[in-house]
């Protein structure tokens, strides 16, 4: 529960700075409170707390963990993004909008209710469809940020709608009573069945998987680079961590009419999602389809056993979202050192303008296409072991399949960047991020070569 | 511990050369092929006079995923690590410093390649097998996309997507015998209980998925289309690292994945896979005789060999694995051979065109007989090494089947065919204005040809060498 308190005073403080014109302590304050959060995961770790506020927040391991994740991953985002917010007056609009939503991802990994899932989402993305608009002045942010918002809207309503039906059919709000409630074979009728579609697909807008995913490839591409960092990384995590969380906790162990569901949105959101992106030339298109291909493996970890769900999703939100951190950092340098290209081409010959960028880049790369000895290798393997044990052989070759398509688009990039130009010229990022990017390098390996200790 | 060791010095060591730079790095790879050389021969001392303790290492991995850090190093791996041990230092010396850009990361790529592959030669474990195969992948990838010349864009994204299209359906395989396991466990030997334990069929599928990666990686007929373009693209050292090192990897494969744990699938289904091989044996050789440039005839005449070991290995004759390990070996030293020979040509020629060439022998006779010995190697003349594998090999085959044995028997009549003529072309005929170019052959030359050729003769003469260290363990898996 510190965790939550934490973050949400934060929030306030960061706007009270501004009025009492401290705005040059927010970073740094911000960059404590949430090493604070982390260490507190730490302190509270197999705790065990009791439910909060009458059963609506429940701080357990999971919630912990993915509070952990989430705090790590801002922190990080926020020293890549320290550029773009800049020193300004809106810098610290910036910081506190993007404090808040930390906040509702928090609720989204620790609701015990489904009032505070809704909250969640909306404490989530709200501020997130500001930030999307925050360019100003640019015609193609502002259309982002009101697409996002417009399409999340109808996500949240269909998403509202699934669990008012649920309601209906099961009389409580409580995970754990709808569990109780519900047939353990996954025997439910129409009404439950309904509720859990509508909120399935609710879900599949968030996490935007094929066929609700149409929204990211422009929102990502309109979106300030960083921005679109951050809904990668963390927004994607939540919103991931909200879906198994319900599944896990509310849904009986056997639902065999949402698994076929599942294993069908899988299937097609790996095959539209990495051949679409094998034809993007815009980075940010490509890296959003990449990301959509990335939502289907996630989403695969519910049809693996259920025991190892939630720590294969975690160990994926972590790969995934340094990957994608670091790929998104280097597009928002690259982009900026070519006035704005954001096309592949502007990767051409980045290994001499900055190689430790070029290299941090290709392990990324490597990372997300899942080849050894990278975390995202170990990410994959644990994701397709866990559907093939569940029988689900077909679905397993697609998932293979898919990766070799995958590595094509990505080593496009890698190839582009050890493409020689003439007169590159060297690109010169401070000294905090290119340690950085080295840190996060070595952690992509060492989280292949220690998979056990992201575990819940 | 010594298993240990052979892959974390030349990781160990390529971490060095980053931090050397550029200068000292030949040095320090140098000093890293010196001392796996030290520590393979000391490991096969110790195999050979049975104290077997240092030769394994364990270590829980992930638990949860029943996956473990297992080494080992037994006979069959003993062939392939001395095989890798050698040919080390021999194509470290082959990398022209000067032509180089940035030689020092080149170095470093070349022992990361290393270091996967001698993993991968003493993985225990089959997932463990897996990292390291793909492992290997990644450093020579880079290798050609910085150093290669030609379309290397478009023929490293093939190699690369080729290679791992396949191996992913070895990853499925195993994973699908691994979900046979009582106790979830990748370790090898659990892997072969269970993959005995099942029906013929799905040892059959199991057999199907793991040569799909291996057939993409030797390669045999029709999924060599990648290797001829990529041997080509890539710098001599990576070629020399493909051909000699890296393919063994796949032909290890079949003996220490497929023979022992799909011993039903294999006897059901061999006859496919065999007469893929054979195909692949004919097709190529033919292919070879056509070829003008030089690197492109050795780079097929590769898939030939490479097809035979593997059609002797699938027969499952203990006589013809064990020639097959034994080719393993010759045919790795052999390429390295065949393959600088490229390096003079275009060192001195600028190219190698063997249509312009000619008189070699005038102004150099010593390369002339160099290559000659090489040649002879190659086409497995008796008293060459070659000769011993590919002896054993053929008369695994018509054991099991005279047709093949035939069929297969003519690569040694084709490959007499190119190569001689590759011969006649380059090195006899009239001196003309290329052939003067080939001036004598520095130190390093000599060195690298003294080596080759010294194995290429001395294991044609006592093949024992090699024999005596991977029949027990032949036999052991055959059982």
């Amino acid at each position: 529960m510190k965790e939550l308190l934490i973050v949400s005073l934060l929030g306030v403080a960061v706007l009270g700075l501004e009025v009492l014109r401290l705005r040059k302590i927010v970073y740094p304050l911000i960059a404590v409170a949430l090493l604070a959060v982390c260490v507190c995961v730490f302190i509270d770790w197999n705790m065990s707390e009791d439910p909060f506020g009458n059963g609506m927040l429940r701080f357990d391991n999971y919630a912990l963990a993915f509070t952990g994740l989430f705090a790590a991953l801002t922190l990080l985002w926020l020293v890549f993004s320290r550029n773009y917010f800049g020193s300004g007056e809106r810098s610290v609009d910036l910081y506190a909008l993007s404090v808040f939503s930390l906040c509702g991802a928090m609720i989204m990994a620790s609701y015990q209710n489904m009032v505070m899932l809704f909250l969640g989402v909306e404490i989530l993305s709200i501020p997130v469809y500001v930030l999307a608009a925050s360019k100003r002045g640019n015609q193609l942010s502002n259309e982002a940020g009101f697409k996002y918002f417009f399409l999340g809207a109808v996500a949240s309503a269909v998403l509202l709608l699934g669990i008012a039906l649920l309601y209906g059919a099961t009389g409580t709000f409580d995970l754990a009573g709808i569990q109780s409630v519900l047939a353990p074979d996954g025997a439910a009728d129409m009404l439950v069945l309904a509720g859990v579609v509508m909120m399935l697909v609710g879900f599949a807008f968030k996490i935007s998987v094929v066929p609700f995913h149409f929204w990211a490839p422009d929102v990502y591409q309109g979106a300030p680079t960083m921005v679109t960092a951050f809904m990668a990384t963390v927004v994607k995590s939540a919103a991931f961590a909200g879906m198994v969380r319900f599944f896990l906790l509310a849904l009986p162990g056997e639902f065999p009419q949402v698994s076929t569901i599942l294993v069908w949105l899988v299937a097609i959101t790996l095959v539209v999602a990495n051949l679409v992106a094998t034809v993007q030339s815009n980075m940010k298109r490509m890296l959003a389809y990449s990301s959509v291909a990335h939502a289907g493996f996630m989403l695969a970890v519910l049809l693996g056993p259920s025991a190892d769900a939630s720590s294969n999703l975690l160990y994926y939100g972590l790969v995934y979202g340094i990957g994608s951190l670091v790929a998104f950092s280097v597009l928002y340098h690259v982009a900026i050192f070519l006035q704005g290209n954001e096309e592949l081409s502007a990767f051409n010959g980045l290994v001499r303008r900055n190689p430790v960028m070029a290299g941090a880049m290709t392990l990324a790369l490597l990372s997300m296409a899942g080849i050894p000895p990278l975390g995202g290798f170990m990410a994959k393997y644990l994701v397709i072991a866990g559907v093939l044990s569940e029988g689900h052989v077909w679905l397993a070759i697609v998932m293979v399949l898919t990766s070799v398509v995958a590595v094509y688009y990505y080593l496009r990039i890698i190839m582009a960047m050890f493409t020689p130009v003439e007169n590159s010229g060297r690109m010169v990022i401070n000294r905090r991020e290119q340690w950085l990017f080295l840190i996060l390098s070595l952690v992509m390996v060492a989280l292949f070569a220690f998979p056990a200790i992201v575990r819940i | 511990m010594l298993t240990i060791a052979l892959l974390a010095i030349p990781l160990l060591m390529s971490g060095a050369i980053l931090v050397v730079g550029a200068k000292s790095a030949r040095k320090v790879a140098m000093a890293s092929a010196a001392l796996q050389l030290l520590l393979t021969g000391w490991a096969a001392w110790l195999w050979h006079s049975g104290q077997t303790g240092l030769l394994a290492f364990n270590m829980p991995w992930a638990p949860r995923v029943g996956l473990s850090f297992h080494l080992g190093i037994d006979g069959i791996s003993l062939v392939l690590l001395l095989l890798s041990a050698v040919a080390t230092p021999l194509i470290l010396l082959t990398v022209q410093e000067q032509k180089t850009r940035n030689p020092h990361i080149f170095y470093m790529l070349c022992l990361l390649m290393i270091a996967g592959m001698n993993g991968a030669f003493m993985a225990m474990d089959g997932l463990v097998f897996y990292l390291f195969y793909e492992l290997a992948l990644i450093p020579i990838y880079f290798i050609i996309l910085i150093w290669g010349s030609g379309d290397k864009d478009r023929v490293t994204l093939k190699f690369f997507l080729y290679t791992l299209f396949g191996s992913l359906f070895m990853l499925l395989a195993l994973l699908f015998v691994y979900l046979q396991t009582p106790v979830p466990s990748f370790e090898l030997t659990d892997l072969y209980a269970a993959g005995r334990a099942l029906p013929a069929w799905q040892q059959g599928l199991v057999f199907g998925g793991i040569f799909l990666a291996f057939a993409v990686k030797m390669p045999v007929f029709p999924f060599h289309t990648w290797q001829p373009s990529t041997y080509q693209s890539a710098p001599t050292a990576g070629t020399m690292l493909l051909a000699a090192l890296m393919l063994k990897m796949a032909t290890y494969g079949i003996v220490r994945l497929i023979l022992p744990m799909v011993p039903d699938g294999v006897e059901a289904y061999k006859n496919w896979a065999i007469g893929l091989s054979v195909v692949s044996i004919l097709y190529a050789s033919i292919v070879a005789i056509r070829q003008r440039h030089y690197k492109l005839l050795v780079a097929y005449s590769s898939i030939a060999h490479v097809g035979l070991i593997s059609a002797g290995l699938l027969t499952t004759n203990v006589q013809a694995v064990q020639g097959g390990m034994f080719e393993m070996f010759s045919h790795g030293i052999i390429a390295i051979g065949l393959f600088f020979m490229t390096d003079i040509l275009v060192s001195r020629a600028g190219h190698d065109d063997m249509n312009q060439m000619g008189g070699i022998r005038e102004s150099n006779p010593l390369l002339a007989f160099l290559f000659f010995i090489l040649v002879m190697g190659s086409v497995a003349l008796p008293f060459t090494s070659g000769f011993v594998g590919e002896f054993l090999l053929l008369a695994g085959l018509a054991q099991h089947h005279l047709l093949y044995a035939l069929a297969a028997g003519l690569t040694v009549i084709l490959s007499a065919v190119y190569m001689l003529r590759a011969f006649q072309r380059m090195m006899l005929g009239p001196a003309n204005t290329v052939s003067a170019a080939f001036t004598a052959l520095t130190r390093q030359e000599k060195i690298v040809f003294a080596v080759v050729l010294t194995l290429v003769v001395g294991l044609g003469l006592f093949p024992g060498l090699i024999m005596t260290l991977s029949e027990n363990s032949v036999q052991l898996l055959l059982k």
